[in-house]
């Protein structure tokens, strides 16, 4: 297999990195702005009210919630959202600030997988 | 990148990674396990006793030990099967078996501690009277079918709505599917890029990974 010239290659990367930054900052302005409540569903709205009764009980996993699919949340975005339903109440407003928290935490375990796997950096963003 | 060059297009990272997290949790939870897999992997250690005291394969224990808590069939099958796999085969051909054993033993005894606290768990919370109703009576074949359906959604175009490939929403689907192709694509080369430099490095006196020093 011919390989590509490392010169073009690089542009092609520059290109990809401009292209996922233009993405994520599309992403952060129309989703995370006011559009956000409309799309949160009862699904997505349990971080917030599993933190909120949380703070009620002073539990880690509170004995009033029910749970459901043999599933008992113990680590997940309910710990994302905390700080946030400490501040401000369970709110969209607090899920997406524990959503964006949550999503940067995500991609720092992405990425330290991604950097152990190839060994670079660079690479490891994508 | 790929988070973010997806993000303008696909409807499902929107509602499954951005709106609702918790999927996009469990993805990075498995990613910092296997993160913490390679690192422990990395350092030499001269006998099984003392790879198992190592402070990251401890960190590495409890994070197996709370996903099984957490959700056992979730642990079994995401982790535990998948990673005993792989053990076993680097250890069928005499590869690092000091740390294939000490592996697998820290990722089995955290499954069982995981599992012991999860049922001691599920005796004082509320799950009984709710689990019948999402039990489902059909096998692993029928699983399998709807996963295989499943997949154009997946990509971003949801076969619910069947749209004709020369219409706004095919067009926005056949945008999707191409970028989807391209990022595979972009990550194979990069992927190669990567092994290059690396296998360069090495002939350079980089460090050697996937050692097990023997006494």
């Amino acid at each position: 297999m011919r390989r590509l010239p490392v010169r073009r290659l690089d542009v092609g990367w520059a290109l990809l990195c401009l292209a996922a930054a233009a993405g994520a900052a599309w992403t952060l302005v129309t989703l995370f702005g006011p559009p956000f409540a409309d799309l949160v569903n009862s699904d997505a709205a349990v971080p917030p009210l599993l933190a909120a009764e949380m703070l009620r009980t002073q539990a880690w996993v509170p004995s009033s919630w029910y749970y459901v699919n043999d599933d008992i949340w113990l680590v997940g975005p309910q710990l994302d959202v905390l700080p946030f339903v400490l501040a401000w109440g369970p709110s969209s407003g607090a899920l997406a600030a524990g959503n964006i928290f949550g999503l940067l935490l995500s991609g720092l375990f992405v990425f330290l997988l991604s950097q152990q796997l190839v060994g670079n950096r660079a690479a490891a963003l994508s | 990148m790929t988070l973010g060059v997806l993000a303008p297009f696909s409807q499902l990272l929107r509602d499954m990674v951005y709106v609702q997290l918790a999927y996009g949790w469990i993805a990075a939870y498995l990613c910092l396990l296997l993160f913490l897999v390679l690192r422990v992997l990395e350092q030499p250690a001269a006998s099984v006793r003392q790879a198992l005291g190592r402070p990251l394969l401890l960190v590495y224990a409890l994070l197996v030990l709370l996903l099984f808590a957490g959700n056992m069939a979730r642990g079994l099958v995401y982790w535990l099967v998948p990673v005993l796999g792989v053990f076993l085969l680097e250890a069928r051909v005499g590869r690092m078996r000091g740390w294939c054993a000490a592996m697998g033993i820290a990722s089995g005894v955290a499954a069982v501690m995981g599992c012991l606290l999860h049922f001691v768990l599920r005796a004082r919370l509320n799950t009984k009277e709710w689990e019948v109703l999402f039990r489902t009576k059909s096998g692993l074949g029928s699983k399998l079918q709807v996963a295989w359906e499943g997949l154009p959604f997946l990509i971003g175009t949801p076969p619910a709505l069947g749209p004709g490939w020369l219409s706004l929403q095919g067009s926005l689907a056949a945008i999707r599917v191409a970028c989807f192709v391209l990022a595979a694509v972009a990550l194979v080369l990069v992927w190669r890029r990567a092994g290059t430099a690396r296998r360069q490095d090495g002939r350079h006196g980089g460090r050697r990974r996937w050692r097990w020093r023997r006494t």
